[in-house]
């Protein structure tokens, strides 16, 4: 089912746009044009979040952090395997995907460990990237709680997480 | 919380843990963080390239636009008032994050930020918040990448993980919108 849903879409819009006579060919064009300039506008920001994530991530402070955060996540059901995945999560797309891999690889795809991270790769995106390029057009530089509330709401999908698959297995 | 912050605090913090443990890969890590930057944008621009244009496509139609009046309602009480193009590309960018079309849905919120946005604007308003938080929870119909990644390494039930990722993502985008709200009617 799920594999219909992207091609399906795409073709609705061209037989709806083609019916109302739009020139699809041109539209297109003029949609990739902006897509260059977006991309040389957020370029900036990207290669700043990413110097600092991966020297925060070489430095071993994110260890440091899932280590204190460790207790933490014990005392609200987390099961301790996931702490990693969970505290990259919010740095780094590329990094909680290769996280994820690996506790598939370690814990088995229909596991208990498997499923709670996959509910929570599924309902939370990489918070610093979108705080990075949301406002890469603008010059606001302070996003009020909008990050603490993000990181909230992803710590509360792991919560979540791990009691609907207990209940559910 | 400003972005400025963040990023020194983790600049100092991390560069003065290396130098005390290996200070001679700093600049290495930097030089290598910084061309996966480029490599992202170009992978980035691949997408965007694709998904623009074909949104462009949608709004060319005048599609986008029946979209965003269908779910004026819904767009009004989460952001309050909003221009007409701006409606559109917040129509736009739900839409495409309930289908798992991010590449389609980052630059629509970008365009509509920048146009909410005043021109000596420093702080984010309660729509801007709000559009950040909805697409950080990702309210998701299908969770495509952890799927496929299951499929990948031969699970039995891939699609087990369905009703309970949403049921989490649900609960969650509605915490996250419902605190938005409480702080922007404490703040106005």
């Amino acid at each position: 089912m799920s594999v219909y849903i992207i091609p399906v879409f795409i073709l609705g819009i061209f037989v709806y746009a083609i019916w109302h006579g739009v020139n699809t060919y041109d539209s297109f064009v003029e949609g990739a044009r902006s897509a260059i300039k977006l991309i040389v506008g957020i370029l900036p920001f990207l290669a700043a979040i990413l110097v600092a994530v991966q020297l925060f991530a070489a430095s071993g402070l994110l260890d440091l952090l899932s280590l204190l955060a460790r207790p933490i996540f014990d005392l609200v059901g987390i099961p301790h395997e996931l702490t990693p995945f969970i505290m990259i999560k919010p740095f780094s797309g590329g990094g909680s995907v290769a996280l994820f891999e690996q506790i598939v690889i370690e814990h088995g795809p229909d596991s208990y460990i498997t499923r709670v991270a996959g509910i929570v790769a599924g309902s939370s995106e990489t918070i610093f990237y979108i705080s990075a390029v949301y406002f890469s057009k603008t010059k606001i530089k302070n996003l009020g709680a909008a990050i603490p509330i993000a990181l909230l709401c992803t710590f509360l999908a792991a919560v979540l997480g791990a009691l609907v698959v207990r209940w559910m297995m | 919380m400003g972005m400025s912050i963040i990023f020194a605090a983790m600049m100092v913090a991390s560069i003065t843990m290396l130098i005390f443990s290996a200070p001679s890969s700093v600049l290495g890590i930097s030089l290598d963080a910084a061309a996966s930057g480029v490599q992202l944008a170009i992978t980035l621009s691949a997408i965007y390239i694709f998904w623009m244009g074909i949104v462009q496509i949608a709004v060319d139609s005048g599609l986008v636009q029946r979209l965003a009046r269908l779910m004026r309602p819904v767009i009004r009480w989460l952001f309050g008032e909003q221009r007409e193009d701006v409606n559109d590309l917040l129509a736009t960018n739900i839409s495409a994050n309930m289908i798992g079309a991010g590449g389609a849905a980052t630059p629509a919120a970008i365009d509509a930020i920048e146009k909410m946005a005043e021109p000596e604007q420093r702080r984010a308003s309660n729509a801007m918040v709000m559009l950040f938080v909805l697409s950080a929870t990702s309210m998701q119909l299908l969770p495509t990448t952890v799927i496929g990644i299951l499929d990948k390494h031969n699970s039995t039930n891939s699609g087990w993980i369905i009703w309970p990722t949403f049921l989490v993502s649900t609960v969650t985008t509605l915490l996250g919108v419902l605190i938005v709200k409480y702080l922007g009617r404490k703040r106005a």
